[in-house]
């Protein structure tokens, strides 16, 4: 961190010593500091990992039942809001997807479990985190409101009123903004799987 | 990034999420003054400014240094050691050119330049994936937000010593009861947003 | 050992760090929201102030007058980190709702005022000043804590104590904090005027 030398043209020898030694003894604190860090960090990234994967691998068994959930690689588009894949596997055959997406709340985010299936239908959706000021978004996490996406595919509109159609879903009353979000972030899942899949076929058809 | 989420991201910055109302940055700054209000505007501009600078510093930290290192870890350590090197080099920068501009500001710069609501403009656009024009329009606006905040308050503060306030309530009680208000009506600004 | 008693309550009570001096508010009335969150935030603010002060009474020697401030800044930020890491990795739901406002411990005027007592004093009573300091930060973080845990969500560590159609949510919120911090501070004057005059009797 040693200061431009333009800026102090007249330095005397003993002042540039002075300034690398205090330089170097800055240095010195920094990087002994950023070594404790990295090795306490290595200590614990394998629990900080373990717990960014544990939510979603407690909430997968009930939305979507299977002997093995495998992470997909995926490439995630900017602003996509999908944050993981899972495919649910049982007796080695790929049943559908596990994903889970977030999208933005009144004041925070929601992240959502989604299951889809091999047709691009939402099978179940649970809530895994909100992280908005206490109170409203959690209205959200009602069994009737999210049971509401079963069964739908493509893009789910959510409409203040009755639905008019099979592609929509009833907001909740008072928590109209949380459940755009949590729509929001089903259609982010859904579009995701649709993207992956095809991307598959196209794999598929090139080889 | 669109002229429409720049524009999201510039009210949000100075409404939704004000420096102080809505996420409760630089109190220090806060309670301290008790000067005029042309001195309360002067630390807000001062404040501001660092915002803004210290935002694109840190999104550039976030950009080549943090992120491709995988370094989240020394983010804090990282964040408060640029501000404080480069509040010094300022102040050096400063005293030799212009110390007038010091007595301006009637407080100290270190106190300017690092404190809760420069780390935080830090902060937020070091983890929220903006770019650089997005992280600078971040800063500038949470910085004016924060400058209008302090303004309102002096202002505020004035018009408190003339009234008849209750004798327990007198001084500092009354100035956070107030803020407590504003605060409440800067909450109606929550959510917007055009994106 | 009056002398301990006499300086520790020179530091919690009368020269408290939030309520007298002002200094800290900024996580204090962000974090307060949740007992969970209050009190693990006041065991990290206690962690970081003893430990800073530690270090930086038995480094101060070594520093050169010009870096000591960004010394002592890194030595706070240096704590902070590793208080982040450790809840990171065993309480990532409260690191998640800390957010941002535990590394601004560090610049809060709490650690700064902190780090300026323990430049000048020998270890022991540096660890002293952070643990008393940090006490009083803490009692005052789980009195908010509680009050806005329970009356603005009607739950207390996360278990519902009564539906929340009888809580104030406003309380919750940043707007609540202030509010609920004047109040808190005018009854704290009240009381340190009726001590200061019963010790004067």
């Amino acid at each position: 961190m040693k200061l431009p030398k333009i800026n102090l043209p007249s330095l005397s020898k003993e002042q540039k010593t002075e300034l690398l030694k205090t330089s170097l003894i800055l240095a010195a604190v920094c990087v002994s500091a950023a070594l404790v860090l990295s090795g306490l960090f290595a200590l614990l990234s394998a629990k900080i990992d373990r717990n960014a994967t544990a939510d979603m691998l407690a909430v997968m068994p009930r939305i979507f039942p299977a002997d093995k959930y495998e992470p997909v690689e995926f490439e995630f588009e900017e602003a996509s809001g999908v944050t993981s894949i899972y495919g649910a596997v049982t007796d080695g055959e790929l049943l559908g997807y596990c994903v889970s997406a977030v999208s933005k709340d009144y004041d925070g985010e929601i992240e959502l479990a989604v299951a889809v299936d091999k047709e691009n239908k939402v099978m179940a959706v649970e809530i895994l985190s909100i992280s908005g000021a206490a109170g409203i978004g959690v209205k959200v996490d009602d069994e009737k409101f999210l049971g509401q996406f079963a069964g739908k595919g493509g893009k789910i509109t959510a409409v203040k009123g009755a639905v008019r159609n099979d592609s929509d879903i009833t907001v909740i009353s008072g928590a109209t903004a949380s459940s755009n979000a949590a729509c929001d972030a089903v259609n982010h899942a859904v579009a995701a799987v649709s993207q992956l899949e095809a991307e598959k076929a196209k794999e598929g058809a090139a080889s | 990034m669109s002229i429409l989420s720049i524009i999201s991201i510039s009210l949000c910055a100075i409404f939704a999420e004000n420096a102080v109302f809505s996420q409760l940055f630089g109190m220090t700054l806060f309670t301290k003054k008790s000067g005029s209000i042309r001195s309360a505007a002067g630390t807000g501009v001062a404040v501001a400014v660092s915002m803004a600078a210290l935002s694109v510093v840190s999104w550039f930290l976030d950009f080549a240094l943090i992120s491709p290192l995988g370094l989240e870890y020394l983010r804090t350590v990282t964040l408060v050691l640029t501000a404080v090197c480069l509040s010094g080099l300022t102040d050096v920068a400063l005293r030799k050119k212009a110390p007038e501009l010091i007595e301006k500001m009637g407080i100290s710069l270190p106190l300017v330049t690092v404190n809760t609501a420069t780390l935080g403009a830090m902060l937020v656009t070091s983890v929220s994936g903006y770019n650089m024009i997005e992280a600078l329009v971040y800063g500038l606006f949470s910085g004016a937000g924060f400058l209008a905040a302090i303004t309102l308050f002096a202002a505020i503060r004035e018009r408190l010593e003339y009234s008849d306030i209750p004798k327990w309530l007198e001084g500092l009680p009354i100035t956070f009861i107030t803020a407590g208000l504003v605060a409440l009506a800067f909450m109606g600004f929550r959510g917007i947003s055009f994106m | 050992m009056k002398k301990v008693v006499a300086f520790l309550k020179k530091s919690v009570v009368f020269e408290n760090s939030a309520l007298v001096l002002m200094l800290g508010l900024c996580p204090l009335l962000a974090v307060s929201k949740s007992m969970t969150d209050g009190i693990l935030f006041g065991v990290c603010a206690v962690f970081v102030l003893v430990s800073s002060g530690v270090i930086i009474s038995l480094i101060t020697k070594l520093i050169p007058d010009k870096i000591k401030t960004a010394v002592c800044m890194v030595t706070a930020a240096f704590f902070v980190a590793v208080a982040e890491l450790l809840l990171h990795a065993f309480l990532p739901d409260v690191f998640d709702s800390l957010g941002i406002y535990l590394p601004l411990l560090t610049v809060s005027g709490i650690a700064f005022k902190n780090a300026e007592t323990a430049e000048k004093a020998l270890v022991g009573t540096a660890a002293l000043t952070g643990l008393a300091t940090g006490t009083g930060y803490f009692a005052l973080l789980v009195v908010m804590s509680f009050i806005r845990e329970l009356f603005g969500n009607g739950t207390l560590f996360g278990m519902r104590i009564f539906s929340e159609d009888y809580a104030a949510l406003v309380l919750l919120s940043p707007a609540g904090a202030l509010l609920l911090f004047g109040f808190i501070l005018a009854l704290f004057k009240k009381l340190i005027s009726y001590l200061k005059e019963k010790e004067e009797n």
